[in-house]
């Protein structure tokens, strides 16, 4: 086509208005067609991903369409337990029926559940399931109970668990360390159960009661969520389109069966090994397995499964309501004090599809209020001090002489900056007349608003304004000199000498040297209280939290631009309040000369925010006195603690706050081989686990026979917030604008084109 | 009136390529500047350790206004790739490289080495990873470890947290997922788990 028009115009006029005309047209042709391939290259960019996205989408949906439960939401459901049939068509879900007792004691609650369900087949099967825990968990007893054989699992010291587990895999036995791919999630797997048996696992774990607006609230999750794993989950895209990676992934798949199959073979198998455990007491998952899909798609519901809850409840002081938003329940008050209930569920046998809440209020008091507990463990006596602060209605605000350091380093820049800013004007805008405040701004260098605090007046109040607008995140961060600096800051003249020094540091933590800030605030005075505001998508939440509980304050993170307001709030609303501060505790020093008491400094109790202490002591304790400051008057309070009050899991609290206290001095410079035995001591003897001990599961009573059932269990409990690691935006994003340049550069001719036209 | 239209939309474009491209530009020649102080680093290191006052760490920053520091550097043999890691997960440091979160960011200790980086500039390589791959990190002594890929996950990221075992010498690669999708506001995680051999 193209030679045939140049032969043409060899012949023809150039110029006639013909010519002109076609030439224009073949040029549109071209045009047209340029336009429309990137057009479709357009397309391609962008709707190929979505397309795929799409698949995923259907994907998702058949597998939801598997699930079975046809009533409600498909992708809710209660524990479900699926056999290794060899028969695919047999291999139903089959139901787990639950029983949990829950004791709650202030804000602790004990818990034990007991799952139970059978094999129903002829044949000795591995039956897997999973169960959901609540958040915080921390286990402390695990045991299976296949036939009339038992295996428990216990806290061993990490070099001796690993014995054991070595021992047992030298001798030919099946051990297992199975890796966990979701938090909040128990998954048992238990091979060799005997045909037509039962299977009782017992687990008990301590979870937390939270306080919110006065409400008390526990959650024990008995309903799960399916998540859509993608078949190719533990590829990379390079071995997604690789077909040799696909093989491979397969393989892998096969081995995991030929792995169950195998355990048939095996004359007896006892150990579960699990390396995970972590700086603070509980159990932790790995990320990195996608676990065998429990939901398989071939499997059908025979029956949902039920759950039985019986609470005890002890608030220790009076319980004004009890009600359960998500079941019908019976209560029955069990003291003449309104303090205790039992509490079970109106229909004894409930469907688990759906978690268990149960909220309680306190009697409102215009004092604080203080609740005991005792357990008695091996001839110790452990004592669980909680304290309810009074109500918020009628309370006065008292005088303070805040600082605020705000960190303007270089990793602060963009919205983390717009947020410590806005974090500062709020807070600004909420302080008081009688209160006195400064500003102090680092990076490399410090820069302050006034030399020492001033009082609240509008002039200074405009003033902090502009400094606060004029702050720029720029430079290193070096933390210690503002710090310092804060600490020692002379106080207003014209500020009475009551008001309570405190600090509220907004930063986002990148600091190398934690250690050495968090001596600083040890070593330093004690009439002063650290707050600590964590900016940003990733704020280094240990420092925060450390460098608040050596301040005697409290921390809160500011994830984004939106919580700024009600965060900060919040935590003005809270300092501005401390029902008692100065708390202190006096025993009887005749009788009680061992006490010990955790946490060792005993931070201040504020409005809305009950608090505990929990004491170990050789003799039981039978008065505290109380002695602590109340906004305008001394508060002193004599508890006396009645035998009553006897409850379980005190021990445990007492034992995480201990180990805690003992990791904290590392910071301190403690002697690190001292420190390691006494948190492996105080692990074992109170069954939690801590950074030098495991949690491992050995049978009691081995026999050598083919029948023995075993277990591999593994324990996954919440992650821990120092654990959790923040994931930052890490996409750029320029390939966006670049490809929007690249459009408007090219319609740019066209434009000239279609407007010379 | 046409030409105007034209020469406008012609610049606005050129001008977005440009800021557009200022971006991986930037990326890349701050990766120049940081590998220098790292080497350099490593010299005063290797110095320091022939005048045997060992266990100091030496962190250069990579240019005087800097807020961060190299802390490490990652070499992948098989992709041919190397890169060093600065200390810090904020925004402003993941523009010049990939960086390592706090708390995770101590080399050597019992605890993992979490590292995030850009999927469209620094990290662009890790769609390459594949499992059972070696990874060599040479931490502020000098010192070099070796890991192997052991997982790859792909993870939600609207809670904006992931969960890491916490006893456990592992080094772990984040990157936005899917790779070649367009725009920054991502919503999955391309999770790499590598473990200490």
């Amino acid at each position: 086509m193209f030679n045939s028009n140049k032969n043409l115009r060899l012949i023809d006029y150039q110029d006639s208005y013909f010519y002109q005309q076609k030439r224009k047209k073949a040029r549109r042709k071209w045009l047209k067609a340029f336009l429309a391939i990137t057009l479709l290259l357009i397309l391609v960019a962008v709707v190929v991903p979505l397309a795929q996205s799409q698949n995923i989408n259907n994907d998702l949906g058949s597998a939801q369409l598997f699930n079975g439960d046809k009533s409600g939401n498909s992708l809710i459901h209660g524990p479900q337990l699926l056999f290794n049939h060899p028969d695919k068509n047999k291999r139903v879900a089959l139901p787990i029926d639950i029983t949990a007792d829950i004791e709650v004691s202030g804000l602790m609650a004990y818990t034990q559940i007991k799952q139970v369900f059978i094999n129903p087949y002829n044949l000795e099967l591995e039956g897997k399931y999973q169960f959901p825990l609540p958040e915080n968990a921390a286990i402390k007893h695990l045991s299976v109970k296949v036939g009339d054989k038992e295996i428990v699992g216990q806290i061993m010291e990490k070099k001796a668990a690993k014995a054991v587990y070595n021992k047992a895999k030298r001798q030919g036995k099946k051990t297992s360390l199975v890796r966990q791919q979701r938090a909040n999630l128990f998954t048992n797997n238990i091979a060799n159960i005997p045909a037509q048996s039962t299977v009782v696992v017992t687990l008990t774990f301590i979870m937390p009661v939270t306080f919110f607006n006065d409400e008390l609230n526990i959650n024990l999750p008995l309903a799960m969520t399916t998540r859509y794993q993608p078949a190719y989950y533990q590829q990379s895209p390079a071995e997604l389109y690789s077909e040799n990676g696909t093989s491979e992934f397969i393989a892998l798949n096969e081995r995991v069966l030929n792995e169950s199959t195998s355990k048939k073979n095996t004359s007896h198998e006892y150990t579960s090994y699990n390396s995970a455990s972590n700086n603070s007491t509980e159990d932790f998952p790995a990320l990195n397995l996608s676990a065998p899909n429990l939901n398989a798609p071939n499997s059908k519901v025979l029956a949902k499964s039920q759950a039985t809850i019986n609470i005890n409840l002890n608030a220790g002081v009076a319980i004004s309501s009890v009600r359960s938003t998500s079941h019908a329940i019976n209560t029955k008050v069990i003291d003449n004090q309104q303090s205790q209930y039992l509490i079970t569920l109106s229909k004894a046998r409930s469907i688990a599809n759906r978690n268990f809440n149960l909220t309680w209020q306190l009697e409102p008091s215009q004092k604080p209020q203080i609740s005991s507990f005792t357990e008695q463990v091996d001839g110790e006596y452990f004592t669980l001090l909680t304290f309810f602060p009074p109500r918020a209605d009628n309370t006065e605000v008292i005088a303070r002489d805040i600082i605020f350091i705000v960190d303007t380093s270089g990793s602060m820049q963009g919205s983390s900056m717009a947020q410590a800013k806005a974090s500062l004007q709020h807070a600004i805008s909420r302080l008081n007349d009688n209160d006195s405040f400064n500003i102090i701004a680092f990076s490399d260098s410090v820069n302050l608003l006034f030399s020492n605090t001033q009082m609240v007046n509008r002039r200074n109040i405009n003033q902090a304004q502009q400094f606060i607008n004029h702050l720029q995140a720029d430079g290193g961060t070096e933390m210690y000199r503002p710090l310092s600096q804060a600490l020692v800051m002379a106080k207003n003249s014209q500020q009475s000498s009551q008001a309570i020094r405190q600090v509220v540091f907004i930063t986002d933590g990148a600091v190398a040297n934690e250690f050495e800030l968090m001596q600083l605030l040890d070593g330093a005075q004690r009439d002063f209280r650290l707050f600590t505001v964590g900016i940003g998508a990733a704020p280094n939440g240990y420092f925060m939290k450390k460098a608040a509980q050596f301040g005697r304050g409290s921390y809160v993170f500011i994830q984004n631009n939106n919580d700024v307001q009600a965060s900060m709030s919040a935590l003005m609303t809270k300092i501005s309040q401390p029902a008692v501060s100065n708390i202190e505790l006096m025993f009887d020093n005749k009788i009680h000369q061992q006490v010990d008491v955790y946490p060792k400094k005993i931070t201040d109790l504020y409005l809305g925010e009950p608090m505990q202490v929990a004491i170990k002591s050789k003799f039981p304790i039978t008065s505290v006195q109380l002695t602590g400051d109340t906004a305008f008057q001394p508060w002193y309070q004599q508890l006396i603690i009645d035998d009553n009050q006897k409850s379980q899991g005190i021990s445990t609290v007492w034992a995480r706050s201990k180990i805690e206290d003992l990791l904290d001095g590392l910071v301190m410079g403690a002697d690190k081989e001292q420190v390691k035995h006494q948190v492996i001591t105080t692990s074992i003897a109170h069954q939690i686990i801590s950074p030098y001990t495991s949690f491992i599961a050995v049978e009691k009573q081995p026999e050598p026979s083919l029948q023995t059932a075993a277990q591999k269990s593994n324990m996954l409990a919440k992650a821990h917030e120092n654990l959790m690691v923040a994931m930052p935006k890490t996409a750029l994003g320029w390939h966006q604008q670049f490809i929007l340049g690249l459009l408007l550069m090219l319609i740019a001719p066209l434009t000239l084109r279609a407007w010379s036209k | 009136m046409s030409t105007i239209a034209f020469k406008a939309l012609l610049l606005i474009g050129s001008l977005l390529c440009i800021n557009a491209s200022w971006l991986p530009t930037k990326a890349w020649l701050s990766q120049a500047l940081i590998s220098y102080s790292w080497q350099e680093a490593m010299t005063q290191q290797n110095q320091l350790q022939g005048n045997k006052t060992t266990n100091t760490k030496v962190a250069i920053k990579p240019w005087p206004w800097a807020d961060t520091f190299p802390i490490a550097e990652l070499s992948f043999k098989r992709l041919n790739e190397d890169i060093v890691v600065l200390n810090g997960g904020d925004p402003t440091t993941l523009a010049f490289s990939a960086g390592a979160i706090a708390p995770f960011n101590q080399t050597n200790s019992a605890q993992p080495f979490v590292v995030a980086g850009h999927r469209d500039s620094h990290f662009a390589f890790l769609e390459d990873i594949l499992m059972k791959d070696v990874i060599s990190m040479t931490d502020q002594h000098g010192q070099s470890q070796l890991y192997q890929v052991e997982a790859i996950d792909i993870v939600d990221a609207s809670s904006g947290q992931l969960p890491v075992l916490a006893n456990d010498s592992s080094l772990i690669l984040i990157t936005c997922y899917p790779f070649n999708a367009i725009g920054n506001d991502a919503n999955e995680r391309y999770v790499i788990t590598a473990k200490l051999l």
